[in-house]
């Protein structure tokens, strides 16, 4: 058992994955290259190891992935824009302060790809053909408020949404009518708290109560009622009670001991539960995890955006003010 | 996409979900690794830039449509090549005759079928199927309800076989002049889900949307028509609009619920909803402190069998947390009605079962 952070075999790891591929399986993800490459990036950055790739090289690549016929941006070359990688790839932009090496042509492209995906009721769809999730709004949202272009045209209707999206047990499902998953928690409560909303959200302590149950014997937390603890929920469920103001409702320490309980001594890397295979998601989100409980000197994160603290402190707070 | 030098050795883009821990390669078995999979990984690629380069230049013939089934077959997580295959469908299909487009569309469903079945927990694959469903305007409802029930049966609580079913259940519902007819046949479905397993949160989650749905409207049937007397008892219910009666009978379930597995946290979520304002601002101020008391009462009876049956005596922790809850909702009817000094040891009593969570028992005021 693993009882403090293994830091560096973790930057370890993440240089493994960002060296050439190696085999199939490396072959086999391109759909979620960009993904990875934020996890991956975040993990370095929170890890206080920015500086081991070289910006412009990543930079390329991002911009490498833009899907010339929406100005969206695909996981990679060649493949389709869709609101999950368009999301990742500015907020790897972000975090290198690199948003204005986009041509303005590029960003007014990307803006308007993303706005052109919300559909009359508020939601968005992640690409053209019309899968409508949670997850997309708060794609969008939080990649307009990175570009500066949210609009009341645009979040009013989104928020209304949401809101539908709300449960019998004060969680919230990937449209109206689907089952409560605290992944949605922090989907639609990052919504909320990006436009400046949380106000409107009823049923405050329900949810609060609801997402404190996640954590189970042992410490770790579940998304679902009667489901095994996986460390990527410690991210999904700690950031909305922390949005919520109430990270003590469960116990950190207790927490921490899961995640760090889930590192592969030998490989570096974080897994699911204690002694599986590690991968790069759930390296970011036990690492996220962990500086949000306030372990060790990790570089702080923020809640809302799931961005290092020193890279959103730039971004400008919705409403905007025009001066 | 590489920024470090060298070739991969010990990680993954996936995300794994329980998959076994394998050990960490040296640099010479990774080597060897990498020898062993190369005739894999050139199939591979080749086949990847092919599909990638024909969509890319719009090519939509038979051969470019293997191709794409060859790829997904190997990789269902490439979702710009479901997008071709969706651009390939959209452009056979133009122009055709519904009975035409449906033989077409009906083929697709069987291929994603057999994907389905590989990995039923597939975003694309679920989303392919409903984007098929859409186009096709002859889709066999009551096929896809026979699937989904085979996908509970492997998986109960799986929520893109729950969502799907609720999307399937919103097509029907658009055709039908009787959608409230459909609305009771899923609440007996649900119904008939819970009493299999009465843990089944996805099902009860499903049970709360039906009965806000069939309160708003309901349909009128024989006792025989529905066959089964309870269900004809909650038939007459939302009828009447009787939220009293309601909460009677629900909480029957409930209460049944419990005493099958007190730990199970599914039902206690249930029953704070069923005592929420949603309910209780519809009911008399007397109505509410009968079912409440009477409730409370309930819950610590089960509380003391759970103290005997408790190697250590303790209380169990989910009867607490609701005993508390319901003597919250109490006190904002009638303060008289809850002894304060019972509610503080409560409190203090489940900071003792339940340190994890213990400050938001100190921070609970009524
Ligand atoms: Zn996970």
């Amino acid at each position: 058992m693993n009882e403090s952070l293994l830091a560096e075999k973790h930057v370890m790891y993440v240089k493994d994955l960002f060296r050439h591929p190696a085999y199939l399986i490396h072959f086999m993800a391109d759909h979620l290259k960009m993904n990875a490459l934020y996890w991956g990036l975040g993990t370095l950055f929170l890890l206080k190891h920015q500086k081991e790739f070289e910006r412009s090289e990543v930079i390329q690549f991002v911009i490498s992935c833009i899907d010339e016929s929406n100005g969206g941006f695909g996981a990679a070359p060649k493949h389709d824009a869709h609101m999950l990688s368009t999301l990742s790839a500015i907020q790897v932009l972000k975090m290198y302060d690199a948003i204005d090496e986009l041509t303005d042509e590029q960003k007014d492209r990307v803006i308007n790809f993303v706005k052109s995906m919300q559909l009359e009721d508020g939601s968005f769809q992640g690409d053209r053909f019309g899968e409508v999730d949670t997850r997309f709004v708060y794609n969008a949202i939080q990649c307009l408020s990175l570009l500066e272009a949210l609009t009341p045209e645009i979040v009013n209707p989104a928020v209304e949404w949401i809101l539908q999206c709300q449960n019998f047990d004060g969680c919230f499902g990937m449209v109206p009518g689907a089952e409560s998953h605290a992944a949605q928690a922090f989907t639609c409560l990052g919504v909320l708290a990006i436009t400046n909303n949380l106000d409107k959200l009823p049923n405050c302590e329900l949810l609060e109560w609801w997402l404190s149950d996640r954590q189970i014997e042992g410490g770790g937390l579940n998304g679902r009622p009667e489901k095994l603890p996986d460390v990527c929920y410690s991210w999904w469920v700690l950031s909305s009670l922390s949005m919520l103001g109430k990270l003590h409702y469960i116990d950190g320490a207790k927490l921490q001991g899961f995640i760090l309980s889930c590192q592969d001594d030998s490989k570096g890397g974080i897994s699911d539960r204690p002694d599986k295979e590690v991968d790069v998601y759930h390296t970011f989100f036990g690492i996220a995890g962990l500086s949000l409980l306030g372990y060790g000197d990790l570089t702080p994160i923020n809640p809302i955006y799931c961005l290092p603290v020193s890279v959103t402190d730039t971004i400008k707070q919705y409403p905007y003010r025009f001066t | 996409m590489s920024f470090v030098r060298g070739y991969s050795q010990n990680s993954s883009f996936e995300s794994i979900h329980g998959r076994e821990k394998s050990a960490k390669l040296s640099e010479s078995e990774a080597l060897k690794r990498m020898e062993m999979e190369r005739p894999k990984v050139d199939k591979y690629k080749e086949l990847n830039e092919l599909v990638l380069n024909s969509k890319l230049n719009k090519i939509y013939n038979k051969q470019s449509f293997e191709l794409i089934t060859k790829l997904l077959e190997i990789n269902p997580e490439l979702y710009t090549v479901w997008n071709y295959r969706k651009e390939y469908l959209i452009n056979e299909i133009d122009g055709m005759n519904e009975i035409n487009k449906h033989e077409i569309l009906e083929n697709e469903l069987y291929f994603v079928l057999k994907q389905l079945k590989k990995f039923p927990k597939s975003y694309w694959i679920w989303n392919h199927r409903i984007w098929c469903l859409k186009l096709d305007n002859l889709s066999d409802w009551e096929n896809e309800l026979k699937l989904i029930k085979q996908f509970l049966t492997v998986d109960s609580r799986n929520f893109h076989v729950w969502s799907y079913r609720r999307f399937i259940i919103k097509c029907m519902k658009d055709i039908s002049k009787d959608s409230d007819i459909i609305d009771f046949e899923e609440f007996k479905f649900t119904t008939s889900m819970i009493n299999k397993d009465i843990s089944n949160y996805s099902a009860w989650h499903n049970r709360s949307k039906l009965i806000e749905m069939l309160f708003n409207k309901s349909p009128v049937l024989s006792k025989d028509d529905v066959g089964d007397n309870k269900l004809f008892q909650y038939l007459l219910i939302f009828n009447n609009k009787d939220i009293n009666e309601f909460l009677i009978k629900e909480l029957e379930l409930f209460k049944t619920a419990i005493y099958t597995d007190p730990d199970d946290s599914s039902v206690w979520f249930y029953m704070k909803w069923l005592i929420s304002e949603y309910f209780l601002n519809k009911i008399e101020n007397d109505e509410k402190i009968d079912i409440i008391t009477k409730l409370i009462n309930d819950i610590k009876e089960l509380n003391e069998l759970e103290i005997e049956d408790n190697e250590n005596g303790n209380d169990n922790k989910w009867c607490l947390i609701s005993i508390v809850y319901l003597m919250k909702q109490l006190y904002k009817i009638d303060k008289l009605l809850v002894n304060l000094d019972e509610f503080n040891n409560y409190l203090t009593i489940l900071q003792k079962i339940d340190p994890m969570k213990r400050n938001r028992y100190i921070e609970l005021n009524i």
